[in-house]
C-alpha cells in the first residue's frame, strides 16, 4: 500500500503538488480486528490534519470502519474485496478491484480450461482467505469440476501433516489456495515431502512478495515455478500509464522498489492517490467534500475527454480546460453507480528468477454468466 | 473541540464504559471468588453475537453476503439484555462442567481449552455467524428513533452506555457489600475452611461464575451495537489477559480498582500506543503491545501485587479477644 502511495506522492510532488500542497503518505495500524480497527479510525481522523483521502480499509474491518470514514466525509479507495460493498451507498466510498466474490470465478474458468476436473481448496482460516471461497466452490461445481476436499487451515501451525494427508487421500490434479506465507509455505513443502505437488492456482495473495518468498524458499524456486500460477485483477505491466508508474516508483524511496513493479495493489494504490489529486486539482479545493463528487469526472471515459496518463499531463488539462479521462497504471477506470470499477483478471505464472509471466487473460465477458 | 475529535473520544468513552463493565464482572469472578477464568472474553463474544442476531434481521436480499443462525429485529433494549442472559447461561453450562470437580490449576486450564474451542467454532462453522468473516452492519440501537447527528449519536450512545454501566455497577456493589461477598472472599482465601464452616463451595463458585457470565454478556452487547460489526478477530483468548492485567495493575477484590485498571490498561495504555509512529514492518506496534501488556502484569505481580488500589483488609477482632483488650486497657 505504502509503495503505490510513495510513487503517487512522488509523482505529484514532482508536478507542483495538489494547489500547491505537498502529499505525504501516513501509514495507521488498524490491526485486523473490527473491535480495534474503530478506534483506529476516529483516531486518524481525529489527529490528521489536511487528510486528503483514506486507501483502505482491508476485508478485515471494512464493514465497521468504512461507515465512520464516509460520515468523517473522507474519500476512502478501499482494498476490501468484500462482497456487501458491491452496491454501496456510501458517497466517500470508491473501489479499483474487483469484488472477492468474483474472483473464484475466474480461478474455477482457469482450472476447467486446463481439464482440472477434480480440485482441493486449501484456504487459510482468517477472513481475506474465506472471502474467496463460497464462490469458487460454487463456481467450479457449475462448469463440472468435483472439489474432492476443502480444507480451513489454522494460520502459524508448526506443521499440517494431517491436513496433507487427507488431501493426498483425496487425489485432487490441482490445489486452489489462499493462506498467509508462512502456512503455506509449511503445507505445500510438507505435501512436497510426503506425496509431491499438484498445480497450484493461488488468489492474488499469493502472488505478493511476501508469499513467493516464503513459498519458493520452502519448496524451492524451481518446483514452484513448475507448479504455481495466480489470479490477480488484470494491470498489463505495458503501456504509458504503467510506465509512469514504474518511473515514480523507482524514484520514490521505497525499499526494493522492482517488486512492486507488477503488483496490482500497488498499481490501484497509485492510481487511488492520482485520482484524488486530480479530482482536487479540478475543484480547486483539498477539501474532501468539495472533490469527491468529481472523482468520477477525472476518470470515467466520455465523449471530448482528453486522455491522460498521468498527474502532470491531467493537471495540464485540467488548467487548459479540457474535461479529462485519467487511465491508470491498472487500466481504463470507469466507476458504476456503487463507486466501483472492475475489469478482468490474468493468470500469471512464477519464474524461477522471481518475476511472473503473463500467461493468459480471464473477461469480464467470460465470468458474467457464472454471475447469477 | 472538531468533530473529529469528538468522534475520537466519544469512541474512547464507550470503551471505556464497555471495559469498566468487563472487568466489574471479571473482578467478581477472579478478584472475589479467584476463579481463573481464562474464557471471560468468550461470554462477552456470546453477548455481543446475540445482540447481534437479534437486530440484524431476517436473511434477505441485503443481508445475503453474510449468513447467521436465527435473525430477529427486536427493540432496543432487548438485544443488550438478551446478550446478558446468554452469556450467563453459557457461563453455567461452562461452569457446572469446569467448577464442580475441579480446582484451581485445573479450571485455569479448562477456561483456555474453552475460549480456544470457541473461537474455533466460530471461525469455522460458518453458517453459525459467518466465521472469520463475522457479523457486519449490525443496525445502532435507536438510530432510526432519535433522528441525531453522527456525532450527536455518539455521544448519545456514550450516555446508553454509561446507563448500563451505572446498573452493573449497583448490581456488582450490592454484592460485593453483602454477606454473599465475605462467602466468597472465604472460597477465594481458604476453600476447605469455607466448606467446613458449611459454605457450598461449587455453588457460591458458580453464583459469582454466572453474574460475571451475564456482565460480560452484557458488555459485548453493549460494544457490538456501537461498532456495528464482530467477528473471532476481536476477541481471541489474549483479550481476557488484558481484562486480567486491568485486575491486576487497578487492584483486585476493588470495584474501584477494577474500574482504575480498566481505565489504566485498555483505554490510557493501549490508546497511548496509536499515537506512536510507525517504525519497523507492519504489525510490529501491535507484537510489541502484547509484550508490554504482559510485561505490565508481571512488573506489577512482582512489585505490586496489590495493585494501584489494593483491597481493603478487614481485620475483626473476635469478642473474647475484644474484652481481653479492653480489660489490659482499662488496668493501663
Amino acid at each position: 500500500m505504502m509503495a503505490g502511495c510513495q510513487a503517487a506522492a512522488h509523482a505529484i510532488n514532482a508536478a507542483g503538488g495538489v494547489l500547491t500542497d505537498k502529499i505525504k503518505c501516513q501509514g495507521f495500524d488498524t490491526r485486523g480486528d473490527p473491535a480495534d480497527a474503530v478506534t483506529a479510525a476516529n483516531q486518524m481522523v481525529a489527529t490528521t490534519s489536511n487528510l486528503l483521502g483514506v486507501l483502505g480499509p482491508s476485508s478485515d474491518e471494512a464493514n465497521a470502519t468504512a461507515p465512520l470514514i464516509n460520515a468523517a466525509s473522507i474519500p476512502m479507495f478501499a482494498d476490501t474485496g468484500q462482497a456487501s460493498f458491491d452496491h454501496t451507498s456510501l458517497k466517500y466510498f470508491w473501489r479499483l478491484l474487483p469484488a472477492d466474490d468474483v474472483k473464484g470465478y475466474a480461478m474455477a474458468l482457469y482450472a476447467i480450461s486446463k481439464h482440472y476436473l477434480r480440485a482441493a481448496a486449501v484456504f487459510g482460516n482468517d477472513l481475506g482467505s474465506q472471502s474467496d471461497l463460497p464462490t469458487l466452490l460454487k463456481a467450479y461445481r457449475q462448469l463440472g469440476g468435483k472439489m474432492v476436499v476443502t480444507q480451513q487451515i489454522a494460520l502459524g501451525q508448526p506443521s499440517y501433516r494431517t491436513e496433507v494427508e487427507q488431501l493426498l487421500a483425496a487425489k485432487p490434479q490441482v490445489i486452489f489456495t489462499e493462506a498467509s506465507p508462512q502456512a503455506d509455505a509449511t503445507y505445500l513443502s510438507e505435501l512436497n515431502q510426503l506425496g509431491h505437488l499438484v498445480p497450484i492456482i493461488g488468489t492474488d495473495a499469493t502472488i505478493q512478495p511476501q508469499w513467493l518468498s516464503a513459498v519458493a524458499g520452502a519448496v524451492g524456486k524451481n518446483t514452484l515455478a513448475k507448479y504455481f500460477v495466480a489470479e490477480q485483477p488484470y494491470a498489463p505491466a505495458t503501456g504509458p500509464s504503467w510506465q509512469v508508474y514504474q518511473a515514480n516508483l523507482m524514484k520514490s524511496g521505497v525499499s526494493k522498489p522492482a517488486q512492486w513493479s507488477t503488483d496490482s495493489y500497488s498499481m490501484s494504490d497509485y492510481d487511488a492517490v492520482t485520482i484524488m489529486a486530480l479530482a482536487a486539482a479540478m475543484a480547486k479545493s483539498t477539501n474532501p467534500a468539495a472533490y469527491n463528487k468529481l472523482i468520477p469526472e477525472v476518470t470515467n471515459p466520455s465523449p471530448g475527454a482528453v486522455i491522460v496518463h498521468s498527474f502532470a499531463q491531467g493537471l495540464a488539462a485540467i488548467r487548459a480546460g479540457h474535461k479529462i479521462s485519467y487511465v491508470g497504471a491498472a487500466g481504463i477506470i470507469d466507476f458504476n453507480q456503487w463507486h466501483n470499477s472492475t475489469g478482468g483478471f490474468e493468470i500469471a505464472a512464477y519464474l524461477p528468477n522471481g518475476n511472473l509471466k503473463l500467461v493468459t487473460g480471464i473477461t469480464a465477458a467470460q465470468i458474467a454468466p457464472l454471475i447469477k | 473541540m472538531s468533530t473529529a475529535w469528538s468522534f475520537y473520544l466519544s469512541t474512547v468513552m464507550v470503551y471505556l464504559g464497555v471495559n469498566v463493565m468487563a472487568c466489574l464482572g471479571l473482578n467478581l469472578q477472579y478478584g472475589f471468588t479467584g476463579i481463573l477464568n481464562f474464557s471471560f472474553i468468550v461470554y462477552q463474544a456470546a453477548g455481543a453475537y446475540t445482540a447481534a442476531v437479534l437486530t440484524l434481521g431476517p436473511h434477505t436480499a441485503a443481508m445475503s453476503f453474510q449468513r447467521y443462525i436465527g435473525g430477529w429485529s427486536l427493540p432496543f433494549p432487548i438485544p443488550i439484555l438478551a446478550g446478558g442472559a446468554v452469556g450467563g447461561a453459557l457461563a453455567a453450562a461452562v461452569g457446572w462442567i469446569a467448577l464442580r470437580r475441579l480446582r484451581g490449576d485445573y479450571q485455569a486450564m479448562v477456561f483456555l481449552v474453552v475460549s480456544l474451542i470457541a473461537t474455533s467454532v466460530a471461525t469455522n462453522d460458518v453458517g453459525l455467524f459467518n466465521g472469520s468473516a463475522g457479523l457486519s452492519v449490525i443496525p445502532k440501537p435507536l438510530s432510526g428513533v432519535v433522528g441525531m447527528s453522527l456525532v450527536g449519536y455518539q455521544w448519545f450512545y456514550v450516555g446508553i452506555t454509561a446507563i448500563f454501566c451505572l446498573l452493573v455497577y449497583i448490581v456488582v456493589r450490592r454484592i460485593t457489600s453483602s454477606p454473599l461477598s465475605r462467602s466468597l472472599r472465604a472460597v477465594r482465601d481458604h476453600e476447605q475452611a469455607a466448606a467446613a464452616l458449611g459454605k457450598n463451595v461449587a455453588a457460591l463458585r458458580m453464583v459469582s461464575f454466572v453474574v460475571g457470565g451475564v456482565i460480560a454478556g452484557i458488555s459485548g452487547a453493549v460494544l457490538v451495537g456501537f461498532i456495528s460489526a464482530w467477528s473471532p478477530g476481536a476477541w481471541l483468548y489474549p483479550e481476557t489477559f488484558v481484562f486480567f492485567t486491568a485486575l491486576i495493575v487497578g487492584g483486585t477484590a476493588r470495584n474501584a480498582g477494577a474500574a482504575l485498571g480498566a481505565l489504566l490498561v485498555p483505554v490510557i495504555f493501549l490508546e497511548s500506543t496509536r499515537f506512536l509512529p510507525q517504525f519497523g514492518p507492519p504489525g510490529l506496534i501491535d507484537a510489541l503491545q502484547w509484550v508490554a501488556i504482559g510485561l505490565m502484569a508481571l512488573v506489577f505481580l512482582w512489585f505490586w501485587p496489590r495493585g494501584v488500589l489494593p483491597e481493603r483488609r478487614r481485620i475483626i477482632a473476635l469478642p473474647t479477644l475484644r474484652k481481653e483488650s479492653e480489660r489490659e486497657g482499662a488496668q493501663a
